[in-house]
């Protein structure tokens, strides 16, 4: 084929704007530390970046959403653990009233203890959590969950909340409650009374120096329920902890794919540059040499 | 005797220098774009008749032709032309390739944010910084889409005004060339016919570089006039005469521009069968590329406002009020035709929104028929015979007549293009927000149920018939235009090495080698010594016979 002055110019040019060219890519994908730059790169794996990153950060929102669970459940678990604390105290109290040798000066200082003690049950039952919402309300989160006083004869104390339990997003397909509402913990489904009107129905006996033994049974029944609650959190706190781990260890997975699929492999890179390097190198050189052929040269 | 030997030797001389020019001319022109090497085609002159027989009388020069093969020529201009189409369509869709998908500015990162603010509303139903975030985050996205569909308007705009340039060139090229005709046709006839070569090449070029902007075919005519043909048969060269093109602005969608063409009659558009060159590219960009993105993504936009909205109103905000919308869904854009006597309406079927197809609609009746029109893959769907008695469900879209159509009355529907452009919040309190499914008015506030209902939308398959996610639908978006510039690159490169040997081909029989031109310079310099040798012969010669006669 017969080469033409112009043509042979022209094809030095390009083979050395294509080396530049392809420089310039591994330079872009060496400045980015990315393999696909743009989705024409791999348009697959391109999607699959997308994916992998709503992944990676719709986990570590469910991540932030257990540790909003945890700390409710926390604060729901010491609150029980002083209602405990008060309930067994009353039980002593009872167990000590029941006691025939004691008579009704005593009894009232039982009475007084008691009231007092009720008083802090009915605070924890009305607890607040930092955002103010009460915890044992259902849903009825901005309404005092029970009203009451120490004073308030038994069968006065009202419940205002309702029966719902708030869930929250902790997986993909998995929801935990972050709390319970104040029926299951301080009522009575069956009698439908409350732990209050066992406390108060004893310090009233203890006032008026008549000690029931069905207040012990009562006050047994309600530590009874108070605590299988607790033991629930326990198991709520756990599965969040497993949760976790699940959620941890799949952004890590997730991001492990997401590197093999888009980070680029420095040591390839590095060497194909220099490759390229060598290639525009050789480009130049071979342009300058077959230009400085002409037969004009030895005219 | 003598004088038979001098005029030979002067007609080498003069046939030697002839050819000194040309290589001359050649050497000059070696970089001359489109420039076709020349050659003196020369012969030995008519021989004499002696009693010896017939005796040469030097040599004459023919004519001077270009070294030049119309096949190839030809063959170089179908290269260009195809070259040129997917070159420029690869340079305005890789500007589209990283805009959907870009890890900062894209939509996905925006949607993610937005469904995590759900979250922090399902965590704290009552906490109003949550909620703050939430309509923060609600209007990013908003504005995310209203940037992204900003950029694709751009692009139609840049394509539109490239268009009208090239047209514009298209005009300048052809009105040169029918110039450059009328010359070639002059200097063909003065010459007696031999070839005004440097001329033609320059109409070749022009005529190449016309190819560049869009598919043209030429005749020859027998007097050197060539005619040049676009689309199907519209000559922009007829002789010494050319035809102008224009641009108007499409009847049938405002946004868009169509080329004209003015003959001998009236302006007629002839977008549709241009092909090839600048043009096709830029057309295949304009009429099929970008409104089909443009319209992924609005329905992206219109399937997440419509199935939000729709759980959102399913509940009860902060204050007792049962939700609102949340999102302002912009109305749909019926574009009439001009001429039309009736009027539709179309809005979104909220039960239906999984079939939306993000395509423009054309409705028209004709005669007792009315025919809705998917333009994406050109589905007819006939809405008669209940409609127009009863509104048409079709597609996710409830079609309404309004005042009744006539004949020939024709609508453009477009459900999702600029959708994505129009997006807005509805909600502009953060007490507003729905979170709750329970009646709040009873005091159930802190009832997270309906946030957790609107943060599963994310997963829900509410897209393209119940197949996608919204993220799904945008993946697909971002794959589909990463795939079409893959192609468009790799097509765009296997053009190029088709052009390239296309190039080589007509240079190898056209171009000039200027080591070829030093070697043929040799040449004619040693004939034109050699012939100036024969002359000072041939003067010693006469100076024997004048010396023979002085003594």
């Amino acid at each position: 084929m017969r080469i033409t002055t112009a043509l042979s110019q022209q094809l030095g040019v390009q083979a050395i704007t294509d080396q530049q060219a392809r420089l310039s890519r591994t330079q872009l994908q060496l400045a980015s530390g990315l393999k696909i730059t743009t989705p024409s790169d791999n348009p697959v794996d391109a999607v699959r970046v997308l994916d992998l990153n709503q992944s990676i950060a719709s986990t570590e929102q469910f991540i932030s959403n257990i540790d909003v669970a945890r700390s409710r459940l926390s604060l729901e678990e010491a609150t029980l653990e002083s209602a405990i604390g008060g309930l067994q105290r009353i039980r002593q109290l009872a167990v000590q009233g029941a006691n025939a040798t004691l008579n009704a000066s005593d009894r009232a200082s039982i009475e007084y203890e008691a009231r007092e003690i009720l008083d802090g049950l009915l605070g924890l039952s009305n607890t607040r959590n930092a955002n103010g919402e009460f915890l044992f309300s259902g849903f009825h989160t901005r309404t005092q969950s029970f009203t009451g006083a120490s004073t308030t004869p038994p069968g006065g104390f009202v419940y205002n909340g309702d029966g719902n339990q708030r869930l929250l997003q902790v997986g993909a397909t998995r929801h935990i409650a972050d709390g319970d509402h104040g029926l299951s913990v301080f009522g009575d489904p069956a009698a439908g009374t409350s732990v209050f009107d066992v406390v108060a129905q004893f310090a009233e006996n203890m006032s008026v120096n008549a000690p029931d033994t069905n207040d012990l049974a009562a006050i047994d029944a309600a530590l009874e329920r108070i605590d299988s609650v607790r033991s629930t959190i326990g198991a709520r706190m756990n599965s969040l902890d497993q949760q976790t781990g699940l959620n941890e260890e799949m952004v890590l997975d997730i991001r492990g794919t997401l590197s093999e699929i888009q980070d680029l492999d420095y040591a390839e890179a590095v060497s194909r540059m220099n490759l390229q390097t060598v290639a525009l190198q050789a480009a130049q050189q071979a342009y300058i040499r077959v230009q400085g052929l002409s037969l004009f040269n030895y005219l | 005797m003598t004088s038979g030997l001098f005029g030979t030797a002067v007609s080498g001389l003069r046939v030697a220098k002839l050819n000194l020019d040309t290589v001359g001319h050649n050497i000059a022109n070696a970089a001359t774009e489109g420039y076709s090497r020349q050659r003196v085609i020369a012969t030995s002159r008519e021989p004499q008749i002696t009693g010896a027989g017939y005796i040469g009388q030097g040599v004459e020069a023919g004519s001077i032709n270009r070294l030049y093969d119309e096949f190839l020529d030809a063959q170089l201009r179908g290269s260009t032309s195809a070259f040129a189409e997917l070159d420029s369509f690869h340079a305005l869709v890789s500007q589209v390739d990283n805009i959907v998908a870009d890890p900062n500015t894209g939509i996905s990162p925006s949607l993610q944010s937005f469904f995590d603010a759900i979250q922090g509303v399902a965590d704290d139903p009552t906490s109003i910084p949550a909620r703050q975030v939430l309509l923060s985050e609600g209007q990013n996205l908003v504005d995310r889409f209203a940037a992204i569909d900003s950029r694709f308007d751009d692009f139609r705009a840049q394509a539109n005004q490239q268009l009208a340039h090239t047209v514009d060139e298209i005009n300048v090229l052809s009105g040169s060339v029918a110039e450059l005709n009328n010359k070639i046709v002059v200097a063909t006839q003065i010459a007696g016919g031999k070839p005004p070569n440097d001329l033609l090449d320059q109409r070749d070029l022009l005529i190449r570089q016309m190819a560049e902007k869009v598919d043209v075919t030429t005749v020859t005519q027998d007097d050197g006039a060539i005619n040049v043909f676009i689309g199907n048969g519209q000559a922009v060269v007829l002789g010494t005469d050319s035809a102008a093109l224009g641009i108007t602005v499409s009847a049938a969608d405002p946004g868009g521009i169509e080329i004209t063409y003015t003959g001998t009659s009236a302006p007629v558009i002839i977008t549709n069968n241009l092909d090839g060159g600048e043009i096709g590219g830029i057309l295949d960009f304009v009429r099929n590329t970008l409104p089909s993105v443009q319209n992924e993504i609005g329905r992206v936009a219109a399937g997440l406002m419509l199935n939000f909205n729709s759980r959102h109103q399913g509940g009860y905000d902060l204050t007792g009020n049962t939700g609102l919308d949340f999102f302002a869904v912009p109305a749909i854009p019926v574009l009439s035709a001009a001429g039309n006597t009736g009027q539709v309406s179309v809005d979104y079927d909220p039960a239906n929104v999984n079939q939306l197809a993000a395509s423009d609609y054309i409705l028209e009746r004709t005669g007792a028929a009315y025919l809705l029109t998917r333009s994406s893959d050109q589905t007819q769907i006939p809405l008669s015979p209940g409609f127009p008695g009863t509104p048409a469900s079709v597609d996710g879209l409830i079609i309404n007549e309004q005042v009744p159509l006539a004949v020939g009355d024709r609508f453009l529907i477009r459900p999702a293009r600029d959708i994505a452009g129009q997006m807005g919040l509805s909600v502009t309190n953060p007490d507003q927000i729905a979170a709750a499914a329970s009646d709040t008015s009873t005091g159930s506030v802190g009832d997270n149920t309906n946030a957790l209902a609107l943060a599963a939308l994310k997963n829900n398959r509410s897209l393209v018939n119940g197949t996608a996610t919204f993220q799904d639908a945008i993946g697909q978006t971002v794959a589909k235009v990463g795939t079409v510039v893959h192609a468009a690159e790799v097509n765009k490169t296997a053009q190029e090495s088709l052009l390239t040997q296309a190039t080589q081909a007509r240079e190898s029989v056209s171009g000039v080698n200027l080591d070829e031109e030093a070697a043929d310079l040799l040449k004619y310099q040693q004939a034109y010594q050699a012939a100036a040798q024969v002359i000072a012969v041939s003067n010693t010669l006469f100076e024997t016979l004048l010396g023979a006669f002085r003594n």
